[in-house]
């Protein structure tokens, strides 16, 4: 946690003092003039060793072996910055001695505020890039060690070469901390360097220790100097140097280690792409100004230009450190190496030929690095310009055509799914940019169907020529074709799974769009996934179809269900209306003719002598109407039982259950409560509460064996309770559910329906050998 | 109402069956003293009737199609208070013998009675005496009345000589009871009609003053094993 939160500080104070720096750079860059002078003391005499051309001491006209008499109007021995480093930064007067001319005294200015600008600009941007890219990489990757390790060397790196111009104007310090930053880089290097192998070397710890000794060397010389201690200090100046020595040696052995690594290990390629982005960022400088320097000749470009391409070493190291998949490095490493050598061969022979032309008067290094460059630029534009035309003419000149396959296949995939068949084969058509295409799809169970598109929609002709060679080609398992001449289609692919079969023509023979070879695998896949899709989709509907036929037809057999409940009701309540009705009419009709004809044969008879045959006959025909009579009546009585119509509930139960306790050997015990014997309910209520009773007991005396039966009938509740008890055999009623099914005992089974038919309860419950008992319950 | 003989009883006859109404008014005519003066056909037309015919004596079916006949008996005894009411059955009247009598009626004939029988009815309403008049064959209907109300008493005389009130075939009958013979089966086992079991069972209970078949069993066996030990 706090190293976490140390090194979130370190990395803030890092970026502030660099903004500083730079603030401070900047001010002192346009107020102080760049002299240029290298002073060496021979004999007393301060001589000019090297006058640099950017310097103002080279405008105003002292060059190399010209001696300076004054600085200042003093010894130049006394002018501290001549006296510790041989430099006459920071005077404003020099008195100079040229050979063979006369004495003469200039005067240092200030340049001009543009020139100071375009001069220093292009260095200061460098710097800055050098911090911007080692910032940006740590923002990204905020957790990464690399990512920190790059930022601290492009930190170190920026303030190194933004210090430079301040350091040769020879300011407070300049010189000091620009040694010290110039020691320290090679140290982060390195330090970078062996974080990026991901290895832990000892040899690379051992070089990070000797050159932080270095490092640390400088700058207690450097203390040491500033306190007064006189030392040799201009020697100062090569320690930095072998300390970059010494690094540079590290990193590219370590490079080489890593690009020696078995292929499989990611880092041979990072070390790849890093070593190519080194050799990209540094040819220019060693081709432009390191050969010629080394070669004495003049420079070919300002050190400054040719510094910038230096630039790509810390982006490509970035770039290296932010991505995790990388292009393949060595393809680099060689474009770069073939286009080298193939770029020297061919300059060698291009110089030769100016040569013979007699452009180029002199063969030598020094024109021959001239063309090189200047190849090598033409070689970098044709190619920037080579890659920008054609990355507009992908843009915008061949959309139609078939180079997007790619993206028009991620595309088709991102659409929402249709349902329609047709609709997904034009879809494929208008995304993949083809000018038609027909599919054919097909189950086992006979299932057909065929969907055209583009060019072939409406086509009969095509699609029937398509539709035989699918045929054939599915029983001779024909795979892709490429199709070329009078075919209609350019490509096929079937898709066959287990139950499903599907034949995809893609293009059409006239259309402008040809597929490459390349392109058949990936068209390919489309069409195989299109097919899935088609096979899910007929899945899809097959299933919705199927659900919708056992829907249809739950619900018909629910209606049938309810039909039938309602039939049940009706055939009860038809049943009591039937026996109402034929109640009725044999007692208005057959029972009112035998009750007159009774009453007139008995008149017959008073008028017969009891002695006579026919009086004999007579009587006998007169006890006969009386039976028929009889029957009639109990006919009408079983039907339906007047007294419940006349007189009600009660009444009518009372009248039942003597006429049965006078035909019986059983006891009922009525009891009535809540309510009069005369009330009187709905006809249809007092009709089901008899015909409950009166099945009850039916069952009391057919099944229970029992001799007594107690009834309750009570009103609670706007509610005719009515609960019948018996002490008999009694059953199981669990074969209670098996009863309608079976038919027995249907009356229990009716009457159970017609209570609930009026919204009633019903209930039995039996123990064998303890009676039933028989509850009902009818809201009034 | 008074009424003398001189003077004819008016008569009005209630019933919805035409052919049975037009028997009974021709049954009537024969009489002198008896003039039907109006039938009518329901509730309605029969409360017309009193209203308008002031007859002495209605003989009223208790089965009509807009009114039961013991509902009408209240109304027709609203009009007129002083009407005789007889009421015609045809079918069993158990249960409407009390309902009835209680509503105000004076007089109940089955339907099939004779003419004799009728008129005397009609006659005895009709008498300032003011006793009610059954039809002879009601006897069985009647016990449920007589045992239930007024008669108490008297059934419990009956009770105790009960085993002598009843005749050698009631006897037979009541043994076959006893076994646990239904109507149908002492019917075929006595190879008698259903109908003559019947009344038996009938007379038996109201001469037993029992108001069940296992009461009367019980009496019986009960009197048989006195009668037994007595003799």
């Amino acid at each position: 946690m706090l190293d976490k939160m140390f090194r979130r500080l370190a990395l803030r104070t890092a970026n502030v003092a660099f903004i500083i720096v730079c603030l401070v750079y900047v001010v002192i860059l346009f107020n102080q003039p760049y002299v240029g002078l290298s002073l060496k003391s021979i004999d007393g005499n301060w001589t000019v060793k090297f006058s640099d051309p950017h310097g103002e001491g080279y405008r105003l006209g002292i060059r190399a072996g010209d001696m300076v008499i004054k600085v200042n109007n003093d010894e130049p021995g006394k002018y501290p910055s001549t006296k510790k480093w041989g430099e006459a930064e920071g005077a404003s007067t020099l008195t100079v001695k040229s050979p063979e001319m006369p004495m003469s005294v200039v005067q240092i200015e200030n340049p001009p505020f543009t020139y100071t600008l375009l001069s220093e600009l292009p260095m200061a941007a460098l710097g800055v890039i050098f911090w911007l890219i080692g910032l940006v990489t740590v923002l990204k990757r905020p957790f990464l060690i690399k990512a920190h390790a790059l930022f601290w060397l492009n930190w170190l790196a920026g303030l190194v070469i933004i210090l430079a111009p301040v350091s040769s104007r020879g300011l407070v310090l300049a010189r000091e901390l620009e040694a010290i930053g110039f020691s320290l880089v090679p140290v982060l290097l390195v330090k970078f360097v062996s974080v990026f192998t991901n290895k832990v070397n000892r040899l690379n710890q051992l070089i990070i220790w000797v050159l932080g000794l270095i490092s640390a060397l400088v700058v207690t010389i450097l203390v040491l100097n500033g306190l007064g201690v006189v030392i040799e200090v201009v020697e100062i100046r090569k320690l930095p140097l072998v300390n970059g020595l010494i690094g540079t040696v590290t990193v590219l052995g370590n490079l080489v280690w890593l690009i020696k690594l078995p292929a499989d290990k990611p880092e041979k390629n990072q070390g790849a792409i890093v070593l190519a982005g080194l050799a990209m960022g540094l040819l220019p400088f060693v081709i432009l100004t390191a050969v010629p320097i080394l070669i004495d000749a003049p420079l070919i470009a300002n050190p400054k230009v040719s510094a910038l391409f230096i630039v790509i070493v810390p982006i490509t190291l970035s770039y290296v450190v932010l991505n995790k998949s990388l292009p393949d490095g060595r393809m680099f490493l060689e474009s770069l190496i073939i286009s080298l050598v193939s770029g020297i061969l061919t300059c060698v022979l291009f110089t030769y030929f100016l040569f013979l032309i007699g452009v180029i008067k002199d063969l030598n290094l020094e024109t021959f690095l001239l063309w090189l460059s200047l190849t090598g630029m033409a070689l970098v534009i044709f190619n920037l310009f080579k890659a920008f035309v054609d990355y507009a003419a992908d843009k915008c000149v061949f959309t139609q055509g078939s180079c997007g396959i790619e993206t028009k296949i991620v595309e088709l995939h991102g659409n929402p799914s249709s349902m329609n068949e047709a609709l997904i084969v034009e879809e494929l058509v208008s995304q993949l940019g083809l000018e038609g295409a027909f599919v054919i799809a097909e189950d086992q169970k006979g299932w057909y169907t065929k969907s055209a598109a583009g060019r072939y929609l409406g086509n009969t002709t095509e699609q029937s020529i398509m539709e035989d060679y699918y045929r054939i080609a599915k029983n001779t398992g024909h795979s892709i074709e490429c199709f070329s001449g009078n075919f209609p289609a350019e490509l096929y692919i079937p898709f066959v799974s287990e139950e499903f079969t599907c034949g995809m023509f893609l293009g059409h023979r006239r259309s402008y769009i040809k597929f490459k070879a390349n392109e058949v695998l990936l068209l390919t896949t489309a069409c195989y996934q299109l097919g899935q899709r088609l096979q899910v989709i007929h899945l899809m509907k097959q299933l919705s179809r199927e659900i919708n036929v056992m829907e249809k037809k739950s619900r018909e057999t629910q209606r049938r269900s309810q039909g039938l409940e309602v039939i049940n009701r009706l055939l009860f309540s038809n049943l009591e209306e039937e026996k109402k009705v034929l109640a009725r009419e044999i007692h208005d009709g057959s029972l009112q003719i035998g009750l007159d004809l009774n009453r007139r044969m008995k008149e017959l008879i008073t008028n017969f002598s009891s002695e006579s045959n026919s009086f004999q006959a007579i009587s006998v025909m007169q006890d006969m109407i009386e039976d028929l009579n009889y029957e009639l009546r109990s006919i009408c009585s079983n039907l339906r039982p007047s007294s419940l119509r006349d007189l009600g509930l009660i009444p009518a139960v009372e009248v039942m259950f003597e006429q049965i306790m006078q035909k019986e050997l059983l006891v009922i015990v009525l009891e009535v409560m809540g309510m009069s014997r005369e009330a009187r309910f709905k006809e249809d209520i007092e009709l089901v509460a008899f015909r409950f009773l009166q099945e009850g007991i039916n069952n009391v005396i057919k099944h229970s064996g029992s001799s007594r039966v107690n009834v309750t009938i009570s009103l609670v509740n706007q509610k005719i309770e009515m609960i019948m008890k018996d002490s008999g055999k009694g059953f199981d009623p669990q074969e209670i559910a098996d009863w309608s099914l079976t038919g027995h005992h249907f009356g229990i089974i009716g009457m159970k329906e017609r209570i609930e038919s009026l919204g009633g309860e019903f209930s039995i419950t039996s123990k064998i050998g303890q009676g039933v008992m028989l509850k009902a319950s009818i809201l009034i | 109402m008074a009424s003398s003989l001189e003077e004819s009883l008016r008569v009005v006859v209630v019933d919805d069956h035409t052919l049975f109404a037009e028997g009974t008014v021709s049954l009537l005519s024969s009489e002198s003293y008896i003039s039907v003066v109006g039938t009518a056909k329901n509730g309605s037309e029969c409360l017309k009737l009193v209203q308008t015919k002031h007859p002495d004596v209605v003989l009223l079916d208790i089965n009509l199609p807009d009114f039961s006949g013991t509902d009408l008996i209240e109304k027709i005894k609203g009009i007129a208070p002083n009407v005789k009411i007889i009421m015609l059955t045809g079918q069993s009247p158990e249960g409407y013998v009390n309902a009835s009598l209680n509503k105000g009626a004076n007089g109940f004939l089955l339907k099939d009675c004779t003419k004799s029988e009728m008129t005397a009815a009609i006659l005895q309403v009709s008498s300032s005496s003011g006793q009610y008049y059954f039809s002879q064959n009601m006897a069985p209907y009647l016990r449920s009345v007589i045992v239930g109300e007024e008669m108490r008493t008297n059934t419990m005389e009956s009770k105790k000589i009960s085993g002598t009130f009843l005749t050698p075939k009631e006897q037979e009958i009541i043994e076959l009871i006893a076994q646990g013979l239904r109507n149908k089966e002492i019917a075929a086992a006595l190879e008698i009609k259903n109908r003559t079991v019947d009344f038996h069972v009938s007379n038996i209970l109201s001469k037993l003053g029992a108001k069940s078949r296992l009461e009367a069993v019980l009496i019986y066996t009960k009197d048989q094993g006195m009668g037994d030990r007595i003799s």
